[in-house]
């Protein structure tokens, strides 16, 4: 036990204080941060310019609508731009040849790859704590509470943790940096954009079989869509809609999922009751009826990065535990002759 | 100090080590000596816990490097043939990293990282960036990099590869004063001269297997079939074909005074040799056994394999 808190410890210290310092050196970080700090600019700058064409009235929800669109922005931002943080973490130290002299050390694979995963999530926080600016311009125009800002951050974090882990561990498993980075892109988009669109099409198909809007199904929770969908001020969807189909999946995931929908307790007991019935023919789980989106992500989130940094270790450890072990089993089964 | 028995590897279809057996005593320099392909990466990597074998055993400082690898690598020191630096680090924040990861902190790291660069001879270069070094230095950091953690045993493979003969020499002085600190060094090269004036003991690997292994001198008196010089007063051409009439004497050359050749059954064919050609009436100065070099040595092992 002392021996994998030693590992742990001495690979945390080690590569976080060299993660910082490398990071903190080049133009890489410099011109990602400048990019999305960019796009998030742009973004808000293009938001507030199609409202403006409208006409001169600012509409009681702009701020609303300027939140929810920061936020889904936002989140998207991150979850595309952490992979690409931690998708040539160990790609990179193998193409170098320097993977072998850290696991050579007394850290363990396990503190090497928390220690790259923490130093990329610290970047990660400086790269929220720069977007903060962002968000401010939304209480210019007020209606939008501060825990919803803490909520969307919370979502955002989570997001990051999750894509980076993510990164990492396809980092380990593959040899080439490039391949990595593409397959982690595959799987980010998928992740992100794929299933939400998956379900979209299933709730469509519900709603046409029923009759009445269905339910997101629970595995495209897995996208951070639906979850910052969840914890932004709704109500808003009367002033969406339209052609953009961005605007459209917002409205439709604003509509139907979130907890926090304006509906009367009424209105709601009846749409679960339907919901019930449409589970019941279509034999789907009732358990995320009860479970906003943001949480059902949350822990799909938790469990994917544990999963993801354990195995990340299992890969770039040296001596693997089961091939040990086999190798003790033939030594031992060998004649006594060929040992001595 | 290091043992192996058995040692198995295959990668693939290729057998990369075949029942390796080695043995190291403390204290000394021990040359792997291999064509490519011959194991002695692979065996390096295995004792370095980098790898494990398909089958065998082997042992560093008494510790068993498949049961206890974290502990085999407090004692062991690698450098690998290939190696990469991390260029956005300068010589001193290299080394310091590597303390840390090795749990030495604070002053006595940076006590450390001095004597080191000191040893090496880098210590002008504490500022610099890695990316900036030559390779010689790149090599000779690495090198103190491998010393980080005060091992007793040392893994070198190819340490002087690419190096230029003043940094080769450099190298070399610094494996000497390793020695004379009490480590125990296990060094591949290519370069067999240089290895027969460095190392205490040679092992030869051909095939996954060590075909010859002891002092250098040991190794060199093993060698089957020595070739044999004699010296003539007149008519070398002459006594070569003396020579050629003997069934039992091969591999002949001409000198400018000279016949060199070989001989089935050693001193006593060479002894039979020297009776032919005195017996023909040549004159005959000086017989005497040529002393091979360790390379030849091998190329002979090596071409032997390849016949084999």
């Amino acid at each position: 036990m002392k021996r994998f808190y030693t590992g742990l410890k001495l690979g945390l210290q080690g590569i976080i204080g060299k993660e910082m310092r490398s990071r903190s050196r080049g133009w890489r970080s410099v011109a990602m941060l400048t990019g999305y700090l960019l796009a998030l600019a742009l973004g808000v700058a293009g938001f507030l310019n199609m409202r403006s064409n409208l006409g001169d009235a600012i509409p009681p929800m702009l701020g609303v609508q300027l939140f929810t669109i920061l936020a889904v922005g936002f989140v998207t931002l991150l979850a595309l731009v952490t992979p690409a943080l931690t998708s040539g973490s160990i790609s990179g130290e193998r193409e170098r040849k320097t993977l072998d002299l850290l696991m050579l050390t007394q850290a363990s694979p396990l503190g090497v790859i928390l220690g790259k995963w923490v130093g990329s999530v610290f970047y990660i926080l400086y790269l929220l704590a720069a977007s903060l600016p962002a968000f401010a311009v939304v209480y210019l125009f007020g209606g939008v509470s501060p825990k919803y800002v803490g909520m969307v951050m919370l979502v955002a974090a989570v997001t990051a943790l999750t894509y980076s882990a993510l990164g990492l561990l396809l980092s380990a498993l593959f040899k080439r940096t490039g391949v990595s980075s593409l397959i982690t892109y595959l799987v980010v988009f998928v992740l992100v954009f794929g299933l939400p669109f998956v379900g979209m099409m299933r709730m469509s198909s519900e709603q046409y079989n029923y009759g009445v809007p269905g339910r997101l199904p629970a595995f495209a929770n897995a996208s951070p869509l639906p979850a910052v969908a969840s914890v932004v001020p709704t109500g808003t969807n009367q002033y969406y809609g339209g052609g953009n189909f961005l605007m459209e999946m917002i409205n439709r995931v604003l509509g139907s999922m979130s907890p926090a929908t304006p509906m009367s307790v009424t209105s709601s007991m009846m749409r679960v009751q339907v919901i019930r019935q449409i589970n019941q023919q279509t034999g789907q789980p009732e358990f995320d009826q009860v479970l906003a989106p943001w949480v059902v992500y949350f822990v799909i989130s938790g469990v994917a990065t544990l999963v993801s940094i354990l195995w990340a270790a299992l890969a770039v450890s040296p001596v693997k535990p089961l091939q040990a072990w086999r190798v003790r089993r033939r030594n031992r089964r060998r004649p006594a002759a060929a040992t001595t | 100090m290091i043992h192996t028995r058995g040692l198995k590897k295959r990668y693939g279809k290729t057998q990369a080590l075949a029942g390796l057996n080695l043995n190291v005593e403390k204290g000394a320099i021990f040359g792997f000596i291999g064509q490519n392909g011959a194991g002695k990466s692979t065996t390096m990597r295995i004792l370095a816990t980098l790898m494990l074998p398909d089958e065998g055993e082997a042992e560093v400082a008494g510790i068993d490097v498949i049961k206890h690898p974290e502990a085999v690598r407090r004692v062991v020191g690698y450098m690998p043939d290939f190696f990469g630096v991390y260029d956005d680090l300068t010589v001193g924040e290299y080394l310091q990293f590597y303390a840390t990861l090795s749990g030495i902190k604070g002053d006595k790291a940076t006590r450390l990282c001095d004597d080191l660069l000191e040893l090496v001879d880098l210590s002008r270069k504490r500022e610099d960036f890695v990316e900036g070094l030559s390779r010689g230095m790149q090599q000779r950091l690495c090198l103190a990099r491998t010393l980080i953690h005060d091992p007793q045993v040392l893994l070198l493979d190819e340490p002087a590869s690419g190096l230029d003969p003043v940094a080769r020499s450099e190298m070399r002085d610094l494996l000497k004063e390793l020695t004379r600190m009490g480590k125990t060094i296990l060094i591949s090269s290519h370069i067999l001269t240089e290895m027969a004036e460095l190392c205490t003991h040679v092992g030869m690997i051909t095939g996954g297997q060590i075909v010859r292994e002891g002092t250098v001198a040991e190794v060199l008196w093993a060698s089957e079939n020595p070739a044999w010089r004699m010296r003539l007063l007149t008519d070398p051409e002459g006594a070569a074909s003396v020579l050629a009439a003997l069934g039992s004497v091969g591999d002949i050359s001409v000198g400018e005074n000279y016949v060199q050749f070989r001989c089935d059954s050693g001193a006593e064919g060479a002894a039979d040799a020297l009776a032919a050609v005195v017996g023909a009436g040549y004159k005959v100065s000086r017989l005497a056994e040529v002393e091979s070099s360790l390379e030849e040595t091998f190329v002979k092992l090596a071409r032997e394999e390849v016949k084999a």
